[in-house]
Formats: structure tokens, C-alpha cells, sequence
């Protein structure tokens, strides 16, 4: 498979007036089209930082970023607008939704900055995909946080990403409504997409095919889940989230 | 179709915080409104001042009386024009076709138990035809009963209806200042002539007024006609120079009365209209200044607010200067909205100047006042929304997203 993500000994140095944090101390990474990876670490290790500059949000304070073989570091301000809004997609945490916008519309912004004039169907579709068509005029303040979560991916997929990146997505959710957003990552790896995850969840990480492990700003252990774990992991994922679904 | 989803977006985050965004536009409010009642009032009183101007005849003169001076200090009254003086302006100034003196005084005028405060003006038979004011009833006095001093009168439009209803005045006597007056016509209804309401007039011959009702010795003013307008400046030379001559003012002195043309209230008037223009576009000018302060602060405050929103606005693809044309299009919305509710405030604002000044002023909106209006909201939106957007626009991806 061809080579999507390549990271070449990246550092990242925050400057704080007389201290200065160095968050990623060269990171060499390289992620392939089509890969579900899992990146762990303890709280400080520079998850958020690495996932900061694969989503171009970020520039590294040294070393090289190729994405889909361009070189990231060269790109102009507009070019990574574009990187953002047509190869990439986010996922947070905290959800990040227009608090005033109803669900369609909060689906829709990536396909606004794209440009696109008419948005409504693949906005629609988007949340079809993550399952809450019926939802699409609701506000967020109106939803669960387990369907404020699937608007976000609705949101991260709807321009055809190559990538979703999401920092810890199941960290605000009970477990069972966790295992329902995982299958829906699941999903969209199955159709291609690449999907690179932050978790510090052991149970969510070896649902992986592989995971990174990080500490103090280096990656300590970049391993293949086997087959069997890796296997086991995913069915009880699908079993939590059926129970949930029973439940409801 | 991107810029107007644009504003979608930045009016439906004004109308989320409708009170703060109206509270922000307060300046613009009112720095608008004063742009136009100033541009209301000074266009409906130059309209006003115009058609006075116009009813009082593009030809004619007025001569009135100033203090009399010897050597450079003031050595009488305001009693320094006479009958005479009206007399020798027809024979001696080429360009002037006619004239005619005026006392003007106010009476009570009687009919029976119905009276009326107006104006008494005593003049000759010239008068109507200098100043175009046809009789529309009965005759105007002739020169015989000038000569006798007759106690005739013919009155104004309001005053013969105040007095009379729809009946006749003509063959009544009615009462001025005790004496009685026999109506001999009414004239046409003409509104206002000059400033004068002449509708509330009564005419009476020069004499009867001068010597018989008032006791005048001069005369309150000449009105001069011209032969054309183009003949008016000519005409106002004559008359200065035989008015000299005959009033005994030596060369370098300043002349003990003063011509009054349709140029000069013209020219007067502009520079009235220029100070309350000051006055208004001071106010307006500090105002715009105040809100445009307001907006920026407002901006500001709502940049903080959203960081994170545009954090995300970033992650997804917003390109940083579709982030400054967000933020220009709310502040400019607010401004906008400002705009309009000035212009309302504004137009009732000149409304109610006219009515306290007892239609003294009038109020014209002119279209280029809700242009300018307009405009000067836009463009103090746009200034001072341009430092919050673009305060918005260079926010640090990353550190917007982290940002509680
Ligand atoms: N914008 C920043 N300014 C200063 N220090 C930062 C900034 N972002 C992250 N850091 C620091 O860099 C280190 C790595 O942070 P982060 O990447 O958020 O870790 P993780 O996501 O693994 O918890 C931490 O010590 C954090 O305090
Ligand atoms: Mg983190």
C-alpha cells in the first residue's frame, strides 16, 4: 500500500517567554493508505501535538512532513486550508460543534469552505452514514453526547477525507456509547478511509491493526496488534454497542 | 453565493446576541440620525428659503432703513427712508420700473364682536404689482384715496374669512385700532410672501397708515422693481447712489440704509445653513466616532467568545480571510442595522424639529441623505471591524481549538 503519512525526526519546541516545552522530540512516523492506527501515551506525551501537525494545523518546529508524497512544510497558508478541508478530518474530544447551527448545517461547513453551492444531499448523506438522518435540524444542545460526537464524524467525512484524525473521541462518553462511535470508525476504514486515533483507552487501542506508543515527546513502541486480540477486541466492541442499542 | 452565506452566517450571530449587537450600534444610531435631520432640515428650509425667494420676485429690491451715522458714530434712529425717497428711485434710477413704500405694524382688526391680531401694512398702488398679488374680490385702493387719506382697506385672505365666513366683506366697515375701515377688496390667497404671511394682512393706504393710525414719520421699507432680473444689480447701484445723494453721506461713509435682493437672503441664508451644519455633522462626526468604538469593542468581545469556534471554522477547511470576511460581515451588519434605525430616528427627528419650530423649519428627506446615511454606516462597520477580524483571522489553529 502506498505511503499516506511520512513524518522525518519531527520536533516540536513551544516557546513560553523564558521556558520552552519540547513536546515532540523527533518523530519519525510513516502511515499507509487504508491503516486503522491507534496512538497511546500518558496525558503530556504529545498525542495532541503530533495529531496537531498530521492535520496540518500545526508546523513542526524541525523536520519533515510529506502528506500523500507533498511536502507539507512548503505548503502556503491557503494550500493547507485546502489539505484540511478536502484530505482531512477531524475528530475531538470535545465535539467542537456551532452551538447555533442545527446538525445539517454543522455538516455542511466543510462543503461552505470548499466552495460548493449546493451542499444539502452530501450534508444529508453524511449523517446518514453515522446514522442520524432524523436528526438534521436539531441544535447540539438538543442531542445526546454520543450523537453530538456522530454530527462531528457526519462533519469530519462528509467532504471524502483520505484521513480522519481523532483526538481521543470517546474520551467524554460511557463506554457503551463509545463502542457505537468505534464501529462507526470501523465502518469507514472498512470503505478506505485511513483512520489515525488517540486513545489512552487500552480496551478502544487493540481495536487497531496497529498501535504507536508515546512518552515524552518520542514514540517508544510502534507495534501490529495480532490478529487473534485484535479480532476479540472488535467483536466485543460490537457486542457493547448492540447491548446498547437493545437497551434502547 | 459564498459572500452571502457569509452574511447568513454573521446576521443569524447578531440576532443569537440581538440586545448586545443593538447596544453596540447605539453610536452609529446616532451619529446617523444626526446626518439626517441635519440634511432634512437644511434641505427642507432651503426649499423653504427658495420659494420665499421666488414669491417675492427674482427683480425686486428691498430697501429698509439702518441707523443714521456722522462720522463713523451713530447719530439717530432707524427713521431715515421716506415717501420721497420711493418717489425719486421711480424718477431718477433708469432700471427701476416701480416702487413702493411700506409701514408695517400690527393691529387688532375688528368686525363686530370677531377680531383678528394681523399684520397692517400701509403702501401705494404699486405694491400689488411689484409683488405679482392680485385682488380676488372687489378693488385695491386707488392713488385718490391715497391722496385723502381715506380710511379704506383691503384685506387678506385669512383675515376677510376669520371676519366674515363665506360672506361678503366688500362695503363693510371694520374696526382698526378704533377707526373704522371701509372694505373695499380682498386679495388672493397666497400663503407666505417673503417670511410674511400675507394671508393675515390688511392693506391700507400708506398715508392712513402713517398718519392716521400709527403716526409714523418714515416709512418701514421701499420695494424696488427692476426692469428684468439681469437689470436688478444695476438697479441696486442707482438706487445706492442716488439714496447717498439725497440722505447727504459723504464719500467713505457708511450708508444709513441697506438693499436687500434676492442674492443676498440667498447668500445669508447658506451661511446659517453652513453653521447648523457644523453643529449637526459635529455631532454626527463624534457619534459615528463613539459607535464605531462600541462596534469595534463588541467585535472584540465576540472574537474572544468564538475563539474556539474558529478554531474549528479553521480545522475544516476556512481559509483565514474567510475568517476576516466573516467578522467584516457582522460588524457591518451591525452597522447596517444602525444605519437603518438612524435613518428612521433621523426623519422623525427632523419631523419633530419642524413642529417644535412651528414649521418655521420644514423637514425634507432628500434620497442622497439615506444614501450618505448608509454609506457612512458601512464604512464605520467596516473600519471598525477590520482589527477584531483580523485578530480573528491570524488566531493559531491549534490554539484556538485548545482554547476553554
Ligand atoms: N500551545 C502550547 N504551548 C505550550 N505548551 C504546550 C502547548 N501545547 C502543548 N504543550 C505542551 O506540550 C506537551 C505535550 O502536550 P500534548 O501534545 O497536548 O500532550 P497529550 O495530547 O499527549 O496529552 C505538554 O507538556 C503540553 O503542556
Ligand atoms: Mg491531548
Amino acid at each position: 500500500m502506498s505511503t499516506l503519512i511520512q513524518l522525518n525526526d519531527v520536533h516540536k519546541i513551544y516557546n513560553m517567554g523564558l521556558s520552552s516545552v519540547h513536546a515532540l522530540r523527533g518523530v519519525s512516523l510513516s502511515i499507509s493508505q487504508g491503516e486503522f492506527i491507534s496512538i497511546t501515551g500518558a496525558s503530556g506525551s504529545g498525542k495532541s501535538t503530533m495529531m496537531g501537525i498530521l492535520g496540518c494545523l500545526d508546523k513542526p518546529t524541525k523536520g519533515e512532513y510529506y502528506f500523500d508524497g507533498q511536502p507539507v512544510n512548503q505548503f502556503s497558508e491557503s494550500q493547507l486550508a485546502k489539505v484540511r478541508n478536502q484530505s482531512l478530518g477531524f475528530v475531538f474530544q470535545m465535539f467542537n460543534l456551532l452551538p447555533r447551527a442545527s446538525a445539517l448545517e454543522n455538516v455542511s461547513v466543510p462543503l461552505f469552505y470548499a466552495r460548493r453551492t449546493r451542499y444539502h444531499n452530501d450534508a444529508l448523506n453524511a449523517l446518514r452514514m453515522v446514522g442520524l438522518q432524523d436528526r438534521a435540524t436539531h441544535k447540539p444542545t438538543e442531542l445526546s453526547g454520543g450523537e453530538r460526537q456522530r454530527i462531528a464524524i457526519a462533519r469530519a467525512i462528509v467532504n471524502n477525507p483520505k484521513v480522519v484524525l481523532a483526538d481521543e473521541p470517546t474520551g467524554n462518553l460511557d463506554t457503551h456509547i463509545g463502542a457505537q462511535i468505534m464501529m462507526i470508525f470501523h465502518e469507514l476504514n472498512k470503505k478506505g478511509v485511513t483512520i489515525v486515533l488517540v486513545t489512552h483507552e487500552p480496551d478502544i487501542a487493540i481495536q487497531a491493526e496497529r498501535i504507536v506508543k508515546m512518552r515524552d515527546g518520542k514514540i517508544i513502541e510502534d507495534f501490529i496488534v495480532d490478529e487473534k486480540t485484535h479480532r476479540e477486541a472488535l467483536e466485543q466492541c460490537q457486542q457493547l454497542a448492540k447491548e446498547k442499542i437493545a437497551e434502547e | 453565493m459564498f459572500y452571502l452565506r457569509i452574511l447568513q452566517t454573521a446576521i443569524r450571530a447578531l440576532k443569537s446576541n440581538a440586545l448586545r449587537s443593538l447596544l453596540a450600534t447605539i453610536g452609529v444610531i446616532i451619529g446617523v440620525a444626526a446626518v439626517v435631520a441635519a440634511m432634512s432640515i437644511i434641505e427642507g428650509a432651503t426649499r423653504e428659503v427658495l420659494n420665499a425667494i421666488k414669491s417675492f420676485g427674482s427683480n425686486v429690491l428691498i430697501i429698509y432703513p439702518g441707523a443714521a451715522r456722522r462720522a463713523g458714530r451713530q447719530i439717530g434712529t432707524v427713521n431715515t427712508l421716506s415717501i420721497a425717497d420711493a418717489d425719486a428711485i421711480v424718477d431718477k434710477c433708469p432700471a427701476v420700473i416701480r416702487t413702493a413704500p411700506e409701514v408695517l405694524s400690527g393691529a387688532q382688526v375688528k368686525f363686530y364682536s370677531k377680531n383678528m391680531n394681523c399684520a397692517v401694512l400701509g403702501t401705494t398702488t404699486a405694491y400689488p404689482l411689484i409683488r405679482d398679488y392680485k385682488v380676488a374680490e372687489g378693488r385695491f385702493f386707488n392713488n385718490s384715496e391715497i391722496k385723502t387719506e381715506a380710511y379704506v382697506v383691503v384685506l387678506g385672505y385669512k383675515v376677510a374669512k376669520e371676519l366674515f365666513g363665506r360672506g361678503t366683506p366688500l362695503g363693510f366697515v371694520v374696526k382698526i385700532r378704533g377707526k373704522p375701515f371701509t372694505v373695499v377688496g380682498v386679495m388672493e390667497k397666497k400663503g407666505t410672501m417673503g417670511f410674511l404671511r400675507v394671508d393675515q394682512q390688511v392693506i391700507v393706504p400708506i398715508t392712513t397708515a402713517m398718519k392716521r393710525l400709527f403716526g409714523f414719520r418714515s416709512v418701514s421699507s421701499i420695494s424696488a422693481q427692476a426692469i428684468d432680473t439681469k437689470s436688478t444689480s444695476i438697479a441696486r447701484k442707482q438706487i445706492k447712489a442716488l439714496l447717498r445723494k439725497r440722505h447727504k453721506i459723504p464719500p467713505g461713509e457708511k450708508e444709513d440704509f441697506g438693499i436687500f435682493s434676492q442674492e443676498q437672503l440667498l447668500k445669508g441664508f447658506q451661511e446659517q445653513a453652513k453653521i447648523m451644519g457644523i453643529v449637526f455633522y459635529s455631532i454626527a462626526g463624534i457619534s459615528l466616532v463613539v459607535g464605531g468604538i462600541g462596534i469595534m469593542n463588541i467585535m472584540l468581545v465576540s472574537v474572544t467568545e468564538r475563539t474556539r469556534e474558529i478554531g474549528v471554522r479553521m480545522a475544516v477547511g476556512a481559509r483565514r480571510f474567510d475568517i476576516l470576511a466573516q467578522f467584516l460581515a457582522e460588524s457591518s451588519s451591525i452597522s447596517l442595522v444602525g444605519g437603518l434605525l438612524g435613518s428612521l430616528l433621523g426623519v422623525a427627528f427632523s419631523h419633530i424639529i419642524a413642529n417644535i419650530s412651528a414649521n418655521l423649519l420644514k423637514a425634507y428627506v432628500p434620497n442622497s441623505a439615506i444614501i450618505t446615511a448608509f454609506t457612512v454606516a458601512f464604512i464605520t462597520g467596516i473600519i471598525s471591524g477590520l482589527y477584531p477580524a483580523f485578530k480573528a483571522s491570524q488566531l493559531d489553529p491549534v490554539e484556538a481549538l485548545r482554547y476553554e
